[in-house]
């Protein structure tokens, strides 16, 4: 016959009613030569409950707080299987999170219903827009160099027109170099022999950079090639009263 | 029983080298190979599969396979028998890297 005193049954009954009070109690002790019988088994199992309570509560509170990096308690009760299930799937839907963050769009979930279904939905989205930005830069890519080839060749015609030959005289030297900040270049100039007694020389400023003021150079550079071949109102003549642009005198000794 | 543990881990690992040669397709990177992993051990009603945490340059790897081979519908016999399970996730992963693997419960 089990004879149990009354203060050994209310610790145990305080044990769990502090757990259902909200408190994390200590386990019971006995004394050392308390006699082995179903009150001592009693005590060990509820110190057993209450040592994996204890730690599934640690556990459960740091996962409160957002944290994920801790150990999580082992046991066998049916809540710590399912804390270590949860606990895992948190912890891969980080580590998803992260491959996808780091650019692999091929990761998907399958955890917490319409959670898994809005981030796939989410990532298949990333996916299709980092798909069109793709295609985007290749159409820009595309097209720039189209246009880089069209401003290589304008500048390569900008180029023939350029002095091909320098007037050769006597005491004299002549030299040039054209470099352009842009591909193309708003500036011209030309050096060649008008008659036996002129030489011109001529350097054309266009305000501004690019196609705009490549064309306007362009423009009068040809205006100033066709003058050559024929007299023109507007090519300076001997007198002072024709101002040229630019007018180098050589005077034959 | 470790006799029994030695020969379970040896059977899985076989199994997990063998399974990677002929179900999994997608062995150019680490990641592809884990999401084609995931969807062929869910397809097959073999387990859950879940990266927890991934060094692919130190080569160590924290995860968990729910529903496995040997612990589910085990009756309760207050032992876990997990060595196959260890020996075929050892399989899959030495035969992605090359390298030897060895898996931990």
């Amino acid at each position: 016959m089990l004879e149990a005193r009354e203060e050994d049954i209310d610790r145990i009954t305080g044990l769990f009613h502090r757990i259902l009070k909200g408190e994390i109690p200590q386990p019971l002790v006995l004394p050392e030569d308390y006699p082995e019988n179903e009150i001592r088994q009693v005590v060990q199992y509820a110190n057993r409950f209450a040592t994996e309570y204890r730690a599934l509560a640690d556990a459960i509170s740091a996962l409160s707080r957002g944290e994920l990096d801790f150990d999580v308690p082992t046991g066998k009760m049916h809540v710590l299987q399912s804390f270590k299930n949860l606990h895992a799937n948190l912890r891969h839907l980080t580590w998803k999170t992260q491959q996808i963050a780091s650019g692999d769009l091929t990761q998907h979930v399958d955890f917490m219903g319409g959670f898994s279904k809005a981030f796939n939905r989410m990532t298949q989205q990333l996916k299709e827009a980092f798909a069109k930005i793709d295609r985007q830069n290749q159409d820009l890519s595309h097209a720039n160099e189209r246009m880089k080839r069209d401003l290589d060749a304008a500048a390569r015609v900008q180029q023939t027109l350029l002095p091909d030959s320098l007037p050769e005289v006597q005491g004299l030297s002549f030299a040039w170099s054209y470099r352009p900040c842009d591909e193309l270049a708003g500036d011209a100039l030309n050096i060649f022999r008008i008659n036996d007694d002129l030489i011109a020389l001529y350097l054309l400023d266009v305000s501004g950079h690019g196609v705009p003021a490549a064309l306007l150079s362009v423009t009068v550079t040809r205006g100033l090639h066709l003058a050559r071949g024929r007299p023109h109102p507007s090519w300076p003549g001997p007198g002072p009263t024709r101002k040229p642009w630019i007018r180098y005198r050589w005077h034959r000794r | 029983m470790e006799a029994a543990d030695r020969v379970f881990y040896a059977a899985g690992e076989l199994a997990g080298k063998h399974f990677y040669e002929n179900l999994i397709t997608k062995r150019n990177s680490f990641n592809e190979f884990v999401a084609e992993l995931q969807d062929v051990l869910r397809d097959m009603g073999i387990g859950i599969l879940r990266i927890e945490k991934g060094d692919i340059e130190k080569l160590t790897f924290t995860l968990t396979v729910a529903e496995d081979l040997d612990c589910s519908g085990l009756p309760a016999c207050d032992e876990q028998i997990c060595t196959y399970d260890e020996g075929f996730i050892s399989g899959l992963l030495s035969a992605h890297t090359g390298r030897k693997f060895s898996s931990r419960r």
